[in-house]
């Protein structure tokens, strides 16, 4: 089976209040899926349900292609929003720990615990206690620990979240090495040039409802016909069908109305006789598509 | 079965090596064993310091048995004061001149039989009393010469052997023989309560490190990860036990220090008392203890689920410590009356029993079958609160920043039944 993550239709009730409703994602083995949403938009809650921590009142999780058993999470590596390992244990100590909870003999446990260490560059801190770590190198830590037992899915919520950009750039190279070794990675996260950079697929939510899901790339294209950026010296007076001008480093960006096709922003400037150095469709980021999807949400509401 | 033995092992483990690890548990388990250290090195300082310290008082010795003689060097090898009759031994006792008074009767080689006799002390702890290491090798030594010098006759060597049985007779200050009960009973009070303050503190101690190490896993979200791992029983069962043995450790250096240590200071200052330990009331203390420490553990383990920050189970610790800590208030009432209806109440309620037991038990005021009965009722209650406390333990684990109302219990123990 291909699939190593699987949510059905989930929803999930505390008191009155719907914080998960009726959402479903689906993530494959070797792939990187980003789960995005503003704060309170029920991602936490959607992982803690998949790693069958909370229950939904709805729905339901397949985890590695079975039920979500104790034997199939010993195979799922999980890092929580909240860093927060033991303060007064060794790095070395928890991390044994960690694995040992993942049904690795202490042996095992403590090779892999080093190797880990090594690759996150905190192999000296291994006999430090975690309060002389830093919030950064503790997260890591905690990381590392995710990591220790080689899983097949691994779960981050917030992944980069208080990480100087050095140790972003570790965090995300070890990913990389992860997907190439065939576990699926999904994160939750709100730094969209992260999910740019590393997810294929993505699921945004709000107030627990689906807004958007499937492969990034597609996502994008579907709007990226509607902006248009051109460089040049200066702009025709009027552009029929551009609804929103934007300059942005020397250059125009426009947004055009329902039913304008590109090439007659770039008519405009012909007629006008306007040299023009650049011109290309845009895709929208993922931020604006964020924000976008988002706003029109809660303005619905 | 196995699965989730394992998982409450690995738990086990962690929180014990976690635990004992701590400095404070490392400075209150070795406080009492380092005071007691304390006080014997003063006392051996200050002996050793002291120009006018007082020579030990002799041994006073009566031997009724004709075959008996004493050399000149035993009596000064041994420190024995010789008395020819029984009533000059309890005269001598009575004003002082000796420290206590051995009596060999003249049936000695029969029956092995020694009379000890003895004024204060010796009854301190209760039951048990004898006398103290010194004086015991100086008697078996005698006994053993004088047995040996005699012609060896199967049953002189089988007496030298074997040495003596000591029958206690505490004299009281008008020569007359007293009753143990008196003194026995005073100075088991004193041992006992001390246990039980000793034992309520650990308790106290033990649930309220318990509650709050559940609320700081659950505020720092470590709890997420070990319930990807772990059955939230496991996790609850291998805490509960970690932190109790831990506890027990502590109470075995406690009450190990003081069964080593104190005899050795009374024996310094031998005149003054002796400190037999009861073993027997340190075997209930015990079980009412890991009794007692089940059921708040259990209840505290609850409350550190349910508390959204370790503050705030801090806080409701209370519900624990409270009851505890009245249940010392009424020792009083008890005490003057072990056999009462409130004393028989207290006994079976789970959060007083262990205290109310402990000093019924060290006045007699409590039969074998009440003991069993009250201990079997904490444990009951304590299983019971297991039962309920594991479902309310997922429910409120996986609630952040959120109280968990009577409401949201309720409706955690119908979804887990």
């Amino acid at each position: 089976m291909n699939v190593a993550l699987e949510i059905k239709d989930v929803t999930k009730v505390y008191d009155s209040r719907t914080v998960v409703d009726h959402v479903s994602l689906m993530v494959k083995r070797g792939e990187t899926f980003g789960l995005l949403g503003p704060n309170g938009s029920g991602k936490t809650t959607t992982i803690r349900m998949a790693l069958d921590i909370i229950r939904p009142e709805s729905g339901s999780v397949s985890l590695l292609g079975g039920m979500p058993t104790r034997e199939a999470l010993t195979r799922v590596g999980y890092l929580p929003e909240e860093r927060g390992l033991y303060q007064k244990s060794k790095v070395m100590d928890i991390l044994i720990y960690l694995g040992r909870l993942k049904r690795m003999d202490a042996a095992t446990a403590r090779v892999r615990a080093k190797k880990m260490l090594k690759r996150v560059g905190l192999y000296e801190y291994r006999n430090k206690k975690v309060q002389a770590l830093s919030r950064g190198m503790t997260q890591l830590v905690q990381f590392a620990g995710a990591l220790l037992h080689k899983p097949d899915l691994i779960m981050l919520d917030e992944p980069f979240a208080g990480l100087d950009p050095l140790n972003v750039h570790l965090m995300k190279e070890i990913l990389r090495e992860q997907k190439e070794r065939g576990a699926a990675i999904v994160f939750s996260t709100h730094q969209m040039p992260d999910v740019e950079e590393l997810c294929e697929r993505v699921l945004l939510i709000n107030d627990g409802q689906t807004l958007l899901y499937g492969r990034l790339a597609e996502l994008k294209r579907a709007r990226g016909t509607r902006s248009v950026r051109v460089t040049a010296d200066r702009q025709p007076e009027s552009i029929p069908g551009v609804v929103d001008t934007k300059v942005r480093n020397g250059s125009f960006e426009y947004l055009m109305g329902e039913g304008t096709k590109p090439e007659e922003v770039l008519r405009a400037y012909l007629d006008a006789s306007i040299l023009v150095e650049r011109y290309e469709i845009a895709l929208p980021s993922l931020n604006q598509i964020f924000i976008e999807e988002v706003s029109r949400a809660r303005n619905a509401k | 079965m196995l699965e989730t033995l394992n998982e409450i092992r690995l738990i086990f483990a962690e929180e014990l090596r976690r635990f004992t690890r701590g400095k404070g548990y490392i400075i209150l388990t070795l406080a009492v064993p380092t005071i007691l250290l304390v006080v014997m090195g003063v006392i051996l300082t200050v002996r050793a310091v002291s120009p006018d310290r007082e020579e030990p008082k002799p041994i006073g010795i009566v031997v009724l048995l004709n075959d008996f003689t004493f050399a000149p060097d035993d009596l000064q090898r041994f420190r024995f004061l010789a008395f020819n009759t029984r009533q000059e031994g309890i005269d001598a006792l009575t004003k002082g001149t000796v420290k206590e008074v051995f009596v060999i009767p003249e049936d000695y080689l029969k029956t092995g039989r020694v009379e000890w006799l003895h004024g204060k002390g010796g009854a301190f702890s209760g039951i048990d009393p004898g006398p103290s290491d010194t004086s015991s090798a100086a008697l078996r030594a005698y006994l053993r010469t004088t047995l040996a010098i005699e012609e060896m006759m199967p049953e002189l060597l089988a007496r030298a052997v074997v040495g003596a049985t000591l029958e206690s007779v505490h004299i009281g200050e008008d020569g007359q023989p007293v009753e143990e009960d008196a003194d026995t009973k005073v100075g088991t009070i004193v041992v006992s309560l001390v246990s039980i303050l000793l034992l309520i503190f650990s308790i106290m101690i033990g649930a309220a490190s318990l509650g709050e190490a559940v609320a700081e896993e659950k505020e720092s979200r470590m709890i997420d990860v070990l319930l990807t791992c772990v059955k939230p029983l496991s996790l609850m069962a291998g805490k509960v036990l970690a932190i109790g043995t831990a506890q027990l450790i502590m109470i075995t250096v406690w009450v190990g220090s003081v069964v080593v240590i104190a005899p050795r200071i009374a024996d310094i200052i031998s005149s003054a008392f002796e400190f037999p330990i009861n073993l027997g009331l340190l075997v209930w203390a015990l079980a009412f203890f890991l009794a007692g420490y089940f059921v708040s553990a259990v209840i505290m383990a609850g409350i550190g689920a349910v508390a959204t920050k370790v503050q705030e189970a801090n806080q409701l610790a209370f519900l624990v410590i409270f009851p505890l800590l009245a249940s010392i208030y009424v020792l009083g009432l008890i005490l003057s009356n072990p056999d009462g209806s409130l004393a028989r109440v207290l006994s079976f309620i789970p959060f007083t029993a262990p205290s109310a037991m402990m000093i019924r038990l060290a006045v007699d005021g409590a039969s074998a079958l009440e003991s069993v009965a009250s201990l079997a009722v904490i444990v009951l209650t304590g299983m019971a609160l297991l039962w309920v406390f594991a479902r309310v333990f997922r429910a409120g684990l996986l609630m952040y920043g959120q109280r968990m109302s009577l409401r949201r219990v309720i409706r955690a123990l119908r979804e887990a039944g």
